[in-house]
Protein backbone atom coordinates (compact mmCIF):
# COMPACT_ATOMS: atom_id res chain seq x y z
CA UNK A 1 0.00 0.00 0.00
CA UNK A 2 0.92 3.66 -0.53
CA UNK A 3 1.30 5.91 1.66
CA UNK A 4 -0.68 9.24 1.08
CA UNK A 5 2.71 11.04 0.80
CA UNK A 6 4.16 8.90 -1.82
CA UNK A 7 1.03 8.79 -3.71
CA UNK A 8 1.38 12.65 -3.71
CA UNK A 9 4.94 12.60 -4.10
CA UNK A 10 4.16 10.05 -7.46
CA UNK A 11 1.45 12.24 -8.67
CA UNK A 12 3.81 15.66 -8.45
CA UNK A 13 6.82 13.63 -10.32
CA UNK A 14 4.35 12.62 -13.39
CA UNK A 15 2.91 16.02 -13.22
CA UNK A 16 6.44 17.59 -13.59
CA UNK A 17 7.37 15.16 -16.45
CA UNK A 18 4.29 15.66 -18.18
CA UNK A 19 4.10 20.01 -17.72
CA UNK A 20 6.90 20.51 -20.91
CA UNK A 21 5.09 17.69 -23.09
CA UNK A 22 1.98 18.77 -22.64
CA UNK A 23 3.23 22.38 -23.60
CA UNK A 24 4.90 21.41 -26.62
CA UNK A 25 1.72 19.32 -27.76
CA UNK A 26 -0.11 22.00 -27.67
CA UNK A 27 2.21 24.31 -29.65
CA UNK A 28 2.77 21.99 -32.12
CA UNK A 29 -0.68 20.83 -32.71
CA UNK A 30 -1.50 25.02 -32.85
CA UNK A 31 0.95 25.70 -35.36
CA UNK A 32 0.47 25.18 -39.19
CA UNK A 33 3.50 23.74 -40.66
CA UNK A 34 4.30 25.57 -43.58
CA UNK A 35 3.91 23.67 -46.68
CA UNK A 36 7.36 23.51 -47.96
CA UNK A 37 9.95 25.63 -45.81
CA UNK A 38 13.90 25.99 -47.38
CA UNK A 39 14.29 23.59 -44.73
CA UNK A 40 12.44 20.80 -45.83
CA UNK A 41 13.47 21.53 -49.38
CA UNK A 42 16.95 20.92 -48.21
CA UNK A 43 16.38 17.96 -46.77
CA UNK A 44 15.81 18.58 -43.32
CA UNK A 45 17.99 17.62 -40.08
CA UNK A 46 20.36 15.23 -42.23
CA UNK A 47 20.96 17.80 -45.29
CA UNK A 48 21.77 20.15 -42.87
CA UNK A 49 24.10 18.45 -40.25
CA UNK A 50 26.02 16.98 -43.86
CA UNK A 51 26.25 20.62 -45.15
CA UNK A 52 27.51 21.70 -41.66
CA UNK A 53 30.01 19.06 -41.20
CA UNK A 54 31.42 19.63 -44.60
CA UNK A 55 31.86 23.28 -43.84
CA UNK A 56 33.58 22.68 -40.60
CA UNK A 57 36.12 20.28 -42.84
CA UNK A 58 36.51 22.91 -45.19
CA UNK A 59 37.14 25.82 -42.69
CA UNK A 60 39.80 23.25 -40.97
CA UNK A 61 41.41 22.76 -44.18
CA UNK A 62 41.57 26.14 -45.50
CA UNK A 63 43.76 27.29 -42.17
CA UNK A 64 46.07 24.73 -42.81
CA UNK A 65 46.91 26.38 -46.26
CA UNK A 66 49.76 28.83 -46.58
CA UNK A 67 47.61 32.06 -47.97
CA UNK A 68 44.52 31.29 -45.70
CA UNK A 69 42.29 34.00 -45.05
CA UNK A 70 40.47 32.26 -41.63
CA UNK A 71 43.89 30.55 -39.92
CA UNK A 72 43.42 34.07 -37.82
CA UNK A 73 40.08 33.71 -36.47
CA UNK A 74 39.92 30.25 -36.40
CA UNK A 75 43.30 28.76 -35.30
CA UNK A 76 42.33 28.85 -31.26
CA UNK A 77 39.73 26.49 -32.23
CA UNK A 78 42.00 24.17 -34.61
CA UNK A 79 44.38 23.37 -31.32
CA UNK A 80 44.79 20.46 -29.34
CA UNK A 81 42.51 20.15 -26.81
CA UNK A 82 39.60 21.78 -28.51
CA UNK A 83 37.61 19.80 -30.57
CA UNK A 84 34.47 20.02 -28.29
CA UNK A 85 34.64 24.04 -29.22
CA UNK A 86 34.60 23.10 -32.66
CA UNK A 87 31.77 20.34 -32.17
CA UNK A 88 30.20 23.29 -30.19
CA UNK A 89 30.23 25.57 -32.81
CA UNK A 90 29.04 22.87 -35.19
CA UNK A 91 26.15 22.30 -33.03
CA UNK A 92 25.47 25.97 -33.09
CA UNK A 93 25.62 26.33 -36.48
CA UNK A 94 23.33 23.59 -37.12
CA UNK A 95 20.22 25.15 -34.96
CA UNK A 96 20.96 28.09 -36.43
CA UNK A 97 21.01 27.03 -40.06
CA UNK A 98 17.74 25.02 -38.95
CA UNK A 99 15.75 28.00 -37.39
CA UNK A 100 16.85 30.50 -39.98
CA UNK A 101 15.77 27.92 -43.04
CA UNK A 102 12.48 27.19 -41.16
CA UNK A 103 13.31 24.27 -38.75
CA UNK A 104 11.05 23.40 -35.91
CA UNK A 105 13.22 24.00 -33.53
CA UNK A 106 14.92 27.79 -32.09
CA UNK A 107 18.36 28.42 -31.95
CA UNK A 108 19.23 29.16 -28.26
CA UNK A 109 23.20 30.26 -28.79
CA UNK A 110 24.84 33.65 -28.84
CA UNK A 111 23.77 36.41 -30.95
CA UNK A 112 26.25 37.21 -34.17
CA UNK A 113 27.37 40.31 -32.30
CA UNK A 114 27.83 38.59 -28.79
CA UNK A 115 29.27 35.58 -30.81
CA UNK A 116 31.70 37.38 -32.72
CA UNK A 117 32.76 40.02 -30.29
CA UNK A 118 36.31 41.30 -30.58
CA UNK A 119 37.32 39.51 -33.46
CA UNK A 120 37.45 42.12 -35.35
CA UNK A 121 36.21 40.14 -38.55
CA UNK A 122 37.08 42.06 -41.83
CA UNK A 123 34.80 41.84 -44.73
CA UNK A 124 37.40 39.32 -46.51
CA UNK A 125 37.35 37.30 -44.17
CA UNK A 126 33.44 37.22 -43.68
CA UNK A 127 33.08 36.31 -47.92
CA UNK A 128 35.93 33.41 -47.29
CA UNK A 129 33.85 31.59 -44.74
CA UNK A 130 30.55 32.17 -47.24
CA UNK A 131 33.23 30.94 -49.50
CA UNK A 132 33.63 27.58 -47.91
CA UNK A 133 29.95 27.27 -46.72
CA UNK A 134 29.09 27.57 -50.44
CA UNK A 135 31.53 24.68 -51.52
CA UNK A 136 30.12 22.57 -48.62
CA UNK A 137 26.49 22.70 -50.09
CA UNK A 138 27.88 22.03 -53.53
CA UNK A 139 29.63 19.02 -52.62
CA UNK A 140 26.79 18.13 -50.76
CA UNK A 141 24.65 18.40 -53.90
CA UNK A 142 22.44 21.18 -52.78
CA UNK A 143 20.95 22.97 -56.16
CA UNK A 144 21.73 26.39 -57.01
CA UNK A 145 18.33 28.19 -56.30
CA UNK A 146 18.42 26.87 -52.74
CA UNK A 147 21.89 27.79 -52.10
CA UNK A 148 21.05 31.12 -52.81
CA UNK A 149 18.34 30.96 -50.70
CA UNK A 150 20.57 29.70 -47.60
CA UNK A 151 23.09 32.54 -48.87
CA UNK A 152 20.18 35.07 -48.96
CA UNK A 153 19.22 34.49 -45.35
CA UNK A 154 22.45 34.55 -44.02
CA UNK A 155 23.84 37.54 -46.06
CA UNK A 156 22.07 39.87 -43.32
CA UNK A 157 23.93 38.57 -40.87
CA UNK A 158 27.23 40.38 -42.08
CA UNK A 159 26.46 43.59 -40.31
CA UNK A 160 26.41 42.63 -37.00
CA UNK A 161 29.20 39.82 -37.60
CA UNK A 162 32.26 42.37 -39.47
CA UNK A 163 34.26 44.65 -37.07
CA UNK A 164 32.96 43.72 -33.86
CA UNK B 1 12.88 9.11 -0.23
CA UNK B 2 11.36 12.72 -0.36
CA UNK B 3 14.80 14.33 -1.27
CA UNK B 4 15.30 11.54 -4.14
CA UNK B 5 11.63 12.44 -5.44
CA UNK B 6 12.76 15.89 -4.92
CA UNK B 7 15.96 15.19 -6.95
CA UNK B 8 14.30 13.22 -9.38
CA UNK B 9 11.63 15.77 -10.28
CA UNK B 10 14.13 18.54 -10.34
CA UNK B 11 16.20 16.69 -13.15
CA UNK B 12 12.83 16.30 -14.66
CA UNK B 13 11.81 20.17 -14.83
CA UNK B 14 15.42 20.84 -15.92
CA UNK B 15 15.69 18.65 -18.73
CA UNK B 16 11.59 19.62 -20.20
CA UNK B 17 11.93 22.93 -19.67
CA UNK B 18 12.70 23.84 -22.92
CA UNK B 19 12.48 22.12 -26.32
CA UNK B 20 15.22 20.19 -27.22
CA UNK B 21 18.29 21.70 -29.58
CA UNK B 22 18.36 20.37 -33.42
CA UNK B 23 22.13 19.56 -33.07
CA UNK B 24 20.63 17.24 -29.79
CA UNK B 25 18.98 14.97 -32.80
CA UNK B 26 22.32 14.21 -34.42
CA UNK B 27 25.09 12.08 -33.57
CA UNK B 28 27.70 14.26 -32.03
CA UNK B 29 31.57 14.77 -34.17
CA UNK B 30 34.82 15.32 -33.71
CA UNK B 31 37.56 17.24 -35.99
CA UNK B 32 40.93 15.49 -37.15
CA UNK B 33 43.39 17.09 -39.34
CA UNK B 34 46.15 15.69 -41.10
CA UNK B 35 49.14 16.49 -42.75
CA UNK B 36 50.58 14.66 -45.83
CA UNK B 37 54.00 13.74 -46.81
CA UNK B 38 55.79 13.87 -50.31
CA UNK B 39 53.71 14.78 -53.38
CA UNK B 40 50.22 15.06 -53.62
CA UNK B 41 48.97 15.19 -57.30
CA UNK B 42 45.53 15.68 -58.00
CA UNK B 43 44.68 11.98 -58.69
CA UNK B 44 46.42 11.13 -55.66
CA UNK B 45 44.15 13.56 -53.67
CA UNK B 46 40.97 12.17 -55.16
CA UNK B 47 41.97 8.77 -54.04
CA UNK B 48 42.71 9.90 -50.50
CA UNK B 49 39.24 11.55 -50.00
CA UNK B 50 37.68 8.31 -51.56
CA UNK B 51 38.87 5.99 -49.28
CA UNK B 52 38.43 8.76 -46.33
CA UNK B 53 35.09 9.78 -47.12
CA UNK B 54 34.39 5.99 -47.25
CA UNK B 55 35.29 5.01 -43.72
CA UNK B 56 32.56 4.67 -41.35
CA UNK B 57 32.06 7.13 -38.74
CA UNK B 58 33.67 9.72 -41.44
CA UNK B 59 30.97 12.76 -41.87
CA UNK B 60 32.79 14.86 -43.68
CA UNK B 61 36.33 15.24 -45.08
CA UNK B 62 38.55 17.95 -47.25
CA UNK B 63 41.68 17.48 -49.37
CA UNK B 64 43.60 20.76 -49.79
CA UNK B 65 46.04 19.10 -52.12
CA UNK B 66 48.44 22.21 -52.60
CA UNK B 67 48.82 21.94 -49.07
CA UNK B 68 48.86 18.60 -48.39
CA UNK B 69 46.55 19.38 -45.73
CA UNK B 70 43.21 16.93 -45.15
CA UNK B 71 40.33 17.57 -42.42
CA UNK B 72 37.70 15.57 -41.74
CA UNK B 73 34.75 15.43 -39.12
CA UNK B 74 34.31 12.02 -37.23
CA UNK B 75 31.62 10.11 -35.22
CA UNK B 76 34.16 9.26 -32.09
CA UNK B 77 32.07 6.80 -30.88
CA UNK B 78 32.75 4.92 -34.33
CA UNK B 79 36.27 5.66 -35.66
CA UNK B 80 39.38 7.14 -33.90
CA UNK B 81 41.95 9.62 -35.65
CA UNK B 82 44.46 6.82 -35.13
CA UNK B 83 42.36 4.54 -37.07
CA UNK B 84 42.08 6.97 -39.76
CA UNK B 85 45.49 7.18 -39.83
CA UNK B 86 46.39 3.30 -39.94
CA UNK B 87 43.79 3.11 -42.66
CA UNK B 88 45.11 5.87 -44.76
CA UNK B 89 49.19 4.59 -43.99
CA UNK B 90 49.44 2.03 -46.60
CA UNK B 91 48.66 4.64 -49.46
CA UNK B 92 49.49 7.97 -47.68
CA UNK B 93 52.56 9.18 -45.12
CA UNK B 94 49.94 11.32 -42.61
CA UNK B 95 50.60 12.59 -40.05
CA UNK B 96 48.28 14.42 -37.57
CA UNK B 97 48.13 18.59 -37.30
CA UNK B 98 47.85 20.70 -34.81
CA UNK B 99 47.40 23.67 -35.34
CA UNK B 100 50.46 25.88 -33.95
CA UNK B 101 49.10 27.52 -30.34
CA UNK B 102 48.02 31.11 -30.56
CA UNK B 103 46.12 33.73 -28.15
CA UNK B 104 42.99 32.35 -26.70
CA UNK B 105 40.45 35.19 -27.70
CA UNK B 106 38.18 36.05 -25.03
CA UNK B 107 36.60 34.43 -22.02
CA UNK B 108 37.05 30.61 -21.24
CA UNK B 109 34.46 28.50 -19.51
CA UNK B 110 36.35 27.08 -16.61
CA UNK B 111 33.79 23.66 -16.69
CA UNK B 112 35.64 21.09 -19.17
CA UNK B 113 33.65 21.36 -22.56
CA UNK B 114 33.42 16.95 -21.85
CA UNK B 115 31.05 17.81 -18.76
CA UNK B 116 28.84 20.32 -20.59
CA UNK B 117 28.23 17.88 -24.12
CA UNK B 118 27.64 14.82 -21.20
CA UNK B 119 25.09 17.29 -19.47
CA UNK B 120 23.12 18.33 -22.32
CA UNK B 121 23.20 14.45 -23.56
CA UNK B 122 21.58 14.05 -20.36
CA UNK B 123 19.09 16.51 -20.80
CA UNK B 124 17.95 15.32 -24.12
CA UNK B 125 17.50 12.26 -23.19
CA UNK B 126 15.44 12.88 -19.99
CA UNK B 127 13.65 15.61 -22.34
CA UNK B 128 9.95 14.31 -23.39
CA UNK B 129 9.02 16.85 -25.35
CA UNK B 130 11.26 15.20 -27.79
CA UNK B 131 8.85 12.53 -28.52
CA UNK B 132 6.47 15.22 -30.20
CA UNK B 133 8.78 17.14 -32.57
CA UNK B 134 9.27 15.70 -36.11
CA UNK B 135 13.29 17.08 -37.09
C1 LIG C 1 26.88 34.35 -41.89
C2 LIG C 1 28.00 34.20 -41.28
C3 LIG C 1 28.20 33.61 -39.90
C4 LIG C 1 27.35 32.89 -39.12
C5 LIG C 1 25.92 32.48 -39.41
C6 LIG C 1 28.05 32.55 -37.90
C7 LIG C 1 27.53 31.82 -36.84
C8 LIG C 1 28.18 31.57 -35.65
C9 LIG C 1 27.62 30.89 -34.51
C10 LIG C 1 26.21 30.35 -34.45
C11 LIG C 1 28.55 30.84 -33.55
C12 LIG C 1 28.43 30.17 -32.17
C13 LIG C 1 27.75 31.07 -31.18
C14 LIG C 1 27.71 30.50 -29.78
O1 LIG C 1 28.76 29.97 -29.31
O2 LIG C 1 26.66 30.56 -29.13
C15 LIG C 1 29.75 31.46 -34.07
C16 LIG C 1 30.95 31.58 -33.41
C17 LIG C 1 32.12 31.86 -34.05
N1 LIG C 1 32.28 32.35 -35.32
FE1 LIG C 1 30.78 32.76 -36.60
N2 LIG C 1 29.31 33.05 -37.97
C18 LIG C 1 29.45 33.70 -39.17
C19 LIG C 1 30.56 34.36 -39.63
C20 LIG C 1 31.81 34.20 -39.09
C21 LIG C 1 33.04 34.67 -39.68
C22 LIG C 1 33.11 35.48 -40.98
C23 LIG C 1 34.05 34.27 -38.89
C24 LIG C 1 35.53 34.44 -39.06
C25 LIG C 1 36.14 34.62 -40.18
C26 LIG C 1 33.48 33.55 -37.77
C27 LIG C 1 34.16 32.97 -36.75
C28 LIG C 1 33.60 32.46 -35.60
C29 LIG C 1 34.38 32.00 -34.47
C30 LIG C 1 35.90 31.94 -34.38
C31 LIG C 1 33.44 31.65 -33.48
C32 LIG C 1 33.73 31.28 -32.04
C33 LIG C 1 33.75 29.88 -31.71
C34 LIG C 1 34.21 29.72 -30.26
O3 LIG C 1 34.84 30.60 -29.72
O4 LIG C 1 33.93 28.69 -29.70
N3 LIG C 1 32.12 33.53 -37.93
N4 LIG C 1 29.49 31.88 -35.36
Amino acid sequence: MLTSTRKFSLALLLATSLLGTLGACKKNAEAPVAATSLYERLGGLPAVTAVVDQFIANVVAETMTSNSKLKRTFDPLVQSGNSYRVASLRNHLIDQIGQATGGPLVYKGLSMPAAHKGMNISEVEFNALVAELGKAMTSKGVPANQQTEVVNILAPLKSSIVAQ
Amino acid sequence: MRLGLGGLMALLLWANWQEPNLHDYSAPISVGALRVAGSLPATEAAKLHTQLIQMPGITACTVQAGAHAVAYTYRPDEITPAQVQQQLAPAFRVQTYEAPAAPVMGPQCPVPQGYIMALEKLRFALNLRRLFIAV
